[in-house]
């Protein structure tokens, strides 16, 4: 699910996925450098993300997809608050969207070029209809 | 005596007494710690000032700062999310900059959760080397998962393990950070008195002898361990390190510090070995910050 999420936004190689192990159902890039244990870990280097009903990328997996995509929609201060409170990003005024069509993966940044989460182009009232966003790390821990 | 006479406030009150202090209540700063692997302190700075958070450097820290903001939370807002800081009180600071933890060596966190220690260790290891980090209860290590991801750390191998089985793991260790499971203290828990008895204390003091052994086991010669606690009491601190020195091969190094007043040499009539003065012990009402005590072993 790891390699089919990342081909939505590029065909580069963003992963060494001979580094890549996985543990149920989440993802982590370990180094061959990392000391480990002969016993199972919970965590180890890099985590990539979980695979649920969809995939959930880690922080620096949007990072580096924001490295390599032009499948990018950027919001303001507004936009930006309540995409991380959970909401989807409405359509304001006309938006022309460059290389995007109906239904592509796009990564939501705001001003600073930061990476706030991913979700579902649309040519409708909602632009960007919200998967994941970075106010998860709240609601984990809520759950 | 009755358990109900050891414990309340005028108990603990007089307990303090008996060691030459009086105590008073502060009110603890709020206060965070940049985090370097993802941003600098100018630039922290510069994007919380704009949004109206006033900031003021911590003088015994490296990355600390108090902050003032009435507008919002801050653990609420892109910037922590981001992984930007961690709200992390000032003196919890300062073990971590003890150990001083090297790019190139292995380091225990023995007890880990819910990672603000842990990512700091990261942070000083510039995500180089390896960092081992364990927690024992199955429901916290959540939180430690979610400060290494949003904090950016990938040196960092979590197993689900109590400290006092980590000879289990089979490796040695450079350094070690024992910040160990305590009583805590009256400031950043206001409902401490209340809930604290002599006998829990005690009983708080044997597991962390059990967790000074077993991290002592696995440390390599020469290498160096911080054990700190948040407690005010003796018996989870000096009295605790006074059985490790006779107990265990270990030594005490001198810790420099601007704040914090010298270990307890003498507890309640008791006298202690001498080099625990080399310890440190933050009194909240001289230092205004929470309680807190740490000391530097080395293994001999």
């Amino acid at each position: 699910m790891l390699k089919e999420f990342i081909k939505q936004f590029t065909e580069k190689e963003i992963v060494d996925f001979n580094n890549v192990k996985k543990l149920r159902t989440e993802y982590f890039l370990v180094s061959k450098e990392l000391i480990l244990s002969n016993k199972p870990f919970i965590h180890a280097g890099n985590y990539l993300g979980k695979e649920g009903k969809l995939f959930t990328p880690s922080l620096w997996l949007l990072q580096e997809l924001a490295k390599s995509t032009d499948k990018i929609i950027s919001v303001d201060e507004k936009q930006e608050w309540l995409f991380i409170c959970g909401r989807d990003i409405l359509r304001q005024g006309k938006y022309v969207p460059d290389k995007l069509m109906e239904g592509d993966l796009v990564l939501v940044v705001n001003k600073h070029n930061e990476y706030l989460g991913y979700g579902i182009y649309s040519t409708k009232k909602v632009l960007v209809k919200r998967i994941f966003d970075i106010g998860d790390f709240l609601r984990r821990e809520r759950n | 005596m009755e358990k109900s006479v050891m414990s309340n406030k005028q108990f603990f009150i007089d307990r303090y007494e008996k060691l030459g202090q009086e105590l008073k209540f502060i009110v603890d700063k709020s206060a965070l710690r940049v985090n370097t692997l993802k941003i600098s302190h100018e630039e922290l700075i510069k994007r919380l000032e704009s949004l109206g958070v006033s900031l003021e450097k911590i003088d015994f820290t490296i990355n600390g700062y108090y902050f003032k903001c009435s507008k919002f939370s801050l653990g609420a807002i892109t910037e922590f999310l981001l992984g930007y800081y961690y709200l992390q009180e000032s003196v919890s600071q300062v073990p971590v900059e003890i150990l001083d933890p090297k790019e190139n060596e292995t380091v225990l966190d023995s007890c880990a959760s819910p990672g603000g220690k842990t990512t700091q260790i990261a942070e000083l290891m510039n995500n180089k080397g390896t960092l081992i980090a364990l927690e024992f209860k199955q429901h916290r290590l959540i939180s430690l998962k979610n400060s290494l991801e949003r904090l950016g750390v990938e040196n960092c191998v979590v197993y689900n393990l109590d400290a006092r089985n980590v000879k289990s793991l089979n490796l040695e260790f450079d350094k070690i950070l024992l910040d160990a499971p305590c009583s805590g203290n009256y400031v950043t828990d206001k409902n401490w008195f209340e809930k604290r008895t002599i006998d829990g204390i005690k009983k708080s003091s044997e597991i962390q002898k059990k967790l000074l052994k077993a991290c002592c086991d696995v440390l390599k010669v020469d290498g160096i361990m911080i054990y700190s606690t948040c407690s005010l009491e003796p018996e989870e601190n000096e009295l605790n390190i006074d059985w490790t020195l006779k107990n265990l091969p270990l030594k005490l190094e001198q810790i420099n510090l601007p704040i914090g007043d010298d270990g307890l040499i003498n507890v309640f009539g008791q006298k202690l070995n001498q080099e625990i003065k080399t310890c440190k012990r933050f009194w909240p009402w001289k230092t205004n910050t929470g309680g807190f005590f740490i000391a530097k072993l080395r293994k001999c």
